[in-house]
């Protein structure tokens, strides 16, 4: 997992598109009213950060695990992601989460040469999305984070050298938000691919806005990761 | 002499042959079309329509004998919105499939053109990233074309 602290313009002006639209205030009335209304237990016991604690990651049942996230405060805005889970919101306003979804991928999907658009989250303040691997889904990500002043965080498990899907709490890898945009990038391994599997979660002290794409060809990846470092 | 059974006081007159209806309503702009869900005696639910000037029309008797002709625009009204509903929601359905094809197919066309070995030799890296980040098929396959052309020089 590498990070990538400058993001050339180009790609920083379609991430802006979405950002911007995140935190207009009507857009944020209906994002923070659906958020409000689910059940986040930890966040309810005042433990938003037990989620991406150790103890927590230990506690896990590691081989029957889905890839997903057990818990997540936030909301994903992937469209698909958003008809399929049948959110609180009105017509019309998944008719904006569709435009701005479509707006965006139309600038940075395609742009970045990128398959699958995987994430497009909105966490607000105690926002987390708990231990998980994504081990349903592996492929090369590139996962953009923004956050105003850099008081949030992710953390991994290093996977190199590892052989069993058990995580070893001692490779775990902290790493601190930064105000504006950063960019993470790597591969996320299947179940079987144990040095591979990446362990992670993340937690904000604030509103935090994150858009991963999952690339499934090396060498469009490599493209990529290179023409962000240019930057 | 006819016999009319009173189902309720203020609406609904039945004659002994008629049957309940249910959300009748016109179907064309112009009203001559009544459409209606009708009980049959054997609890069976079935839609009919007719002509609304046809007098010997069972249908279009019992739609007037128990609707008011307000109460059959208000399910003429609510039938018109549901269908445009319906029909925007296909419509979005539609043009998603439509778009999620297209990025398929430029994204297809971007990974088999890299793949080629003529353009993955290609020494000029700005023609492949051209090719990562190009936003039409054509002009995946005309970047390639040119990456082919140009062989070793590109
Ligand atoms: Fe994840």
């Amino acid at each position: 997992m590498r990070v990538l602290e400058k993001i050339n313009p180009e790609i920083v002006e379609s991430l802006n598109l979405f950002k911007d639209w995140v935190f207009r205030p009507e857009i944020q009335e209906s994002l923070r009213g659906e958020i409000s209304k689910n059940k986040y237990e930890l966040y309810d016991g005042g433990q938003s950060e037990a989620s991406t604690s150790l103890e927590y990651l230990s506690s896990l049942d590691h081989k029957r695990h889905d890839g997903y996230p057990p818990e997540l405060r936030g909301l994903d805005l992937n469209y698909d992601t958003v008809k399929k889970l049948d959110h609180g919101f009105d017509d019309a306003f998944v008719n904006e989460i569709r435009d701005i979804n479509f707006k965006t991928d139309s600038l940075l999907q395609i742009y970045l040469g990128a398959k699958i658009s995987a994430l497009k989250a909105f966490y607000p303040e105690q926002g987390y999305i708990a231990w998980h691997t994504n081990w349903n889904a592996p492929g090369y990500n590139i996962i953009f984070t923004y956050s105003p002043t850099g008081s949030g965080y992710w953390r991994h498990i290093d996977p190199t050298n590892a052989t069993s899907i058990t995580p070893t709490p001692e490779n775990m890898v902290h790493i601190s938000d930064t105000p504006g945009w950063h960019c993470k990038v790597g591969y996320f391994g299947s179940q079987t691919e144990t040095n591979k599997l990446v362990w992670h979660s993340a937690y904000t002290n604030e509103p935090r806005v994150t858009l991963a794409y999952l690339i499934y060809e090396e060498n469009i990846w490599k493209d990529i990761v290179k023409e962000i470092e240019e930057a | 002499m006819e016999t009319q059974i009173q189902i309720s006081p203020e609406k609904i007159v039945l004659r002994e042959d008629s049957r309940y209806i249910f959300q009748p309503r016109f179907v064309d702009d112009e009203r001559t079309i009544v459409k209606a869900i009708v009980l049959f005696p054997d609890g069976s639910l079935r839609e009919m329509e007719a002509e609304r000037d046809d007098a010997d029309s069972p249908l279009v008797r019992d739609v007037f004998l128990q609707y008011s002709e307000a109460e059959i625009e208000m399910h003429t009204h609510r039938e018109r919105c549901m269908i445009q509903k319906m029909q925007a929601v296909e419509q979005r359905a539609r043009e998603d499939q439509a778009r999620r094809e297209q990025l398929d197919k430029l994204f297809q066309a971007k990974s088999e053109a890299l793949q080629m070995e003529g353009v993955k030799g290609c020494k000029d890296a700005t023609i492949t990233r051209r090719i990562r980040s190009a936003k039409t098929v054509t002009e995946v396959h005309s970047l390639a074309a040119y990456a082919l052309m140009m062989g070793t020089e590109c």
